[in-house]
């Protein structure tokens, strides 16, 4: 339960998603990676008005399939990662 | 038996899929759930930072461009409130508000206990010790200075009063 809420105010992103990402070449990993590079991608989509104060670092490749909806998770597919 | 254990922390590592991950990047993120996490990106010479937004500043880095099109100054970030504050002066979670020599210190510990040498840093570049201020929430631009699009200009503010209460 604990998880879960914890889930719900930060959007995870998993090792696996970030070693993608920097594959693709969709981030420059020479530069520092913050919030707005990663918000960039349009891959996440925070709400600060739904109390998501950011992304958080996980290290599970299964919690991409609990916390993500199914049109989020076609997005992802799509675009390689 | 302490070198099986190390073994048995290696082949965590290894079945976790941590060691997919093999760039060295300079990360900052707002909330790191897991020891293990930190563990893959500084196995490969990574830095680290947790590092807490305001809802006002975050709903500026979420959407750069159309913020800076709104045309109000960059807001200064507010300090993480009292149930994380805890949380962010933390060297163990790699917190921005930590004293940098205990997460040497943690840095160091860290991969004494899952195995692995952190590579020498010396031979990154600068970019990889670059931090932000925590009033600061853009790389290279401060709190209080307005950006035109239109015309690449930056506006800086001159008052003191509004210098100390950017700065402060």
């Amino acid at each position: 339960m604990c998880i879960f809420r914890e889930a719900k105010q930060y959007l995870p992103i998993s090792l696996r998603t970030l070693q993608r990402l920097i594959d693709l070449r969709r981030i420059n990993p020479s530069k520092p990676i913050d919030l707005p590079v990663l918000c960039n991608t349009k891959l996440f989509s925070i709400q600060p008005d739904q109390r998501q104060f950011g992304l958080q670092l996980v290290d599970e490749v299964n919690y991409f399939d609990k916390f993500y909806s199914n049109r989020t998770k076609k997005k992802f597919i799509y675009s390689g990662c | 038996m302490i070198n099986s254990i190390l073994i048995e922390q290696k082949k965590n590592l290894f079945i976790q899929g941590a060691d997919l991950f093999t760039t060295p990047i300079n990360l900052e993120i707002q909330w790191v759930s897991s020891e293990l996490a930190i563990a893959a990106i500084e196995r490969c010479g990574g830095v680290l930072t947790t590092r807490y937004f305001d809802p006002i500043s975050l709903s500026a880095l979420i959407d750069a461009k159309k913020f800076f099109e709104r045309g109000e100054p960059i807001p200064r970030c507010d300090t993480p409130p009292l149930n994380a504050i805890e949380y962010y002066s933390d060297p163990k979670q790699r917190g921005y508000l930590a004293n940098p020599d205990l997460i040497r210190e943690e840095r160091q510990s860290l991969a004494q206990k899952y195995g692995y040498k952190l590579p020498d840093s010396s031979k990154f570049s600068p970019l990889f010790h670059l931090r932000k201020d925590p009033r600061q929430i853009f790389y290279g631009l401060e709190p209080g200075w307005l950006i035109n699009l239109k015309d690449q200009t930056i506006l800086k503010p001159t008052d003191e009063k509004f210098q100390t209460f950017y700065h402060s």
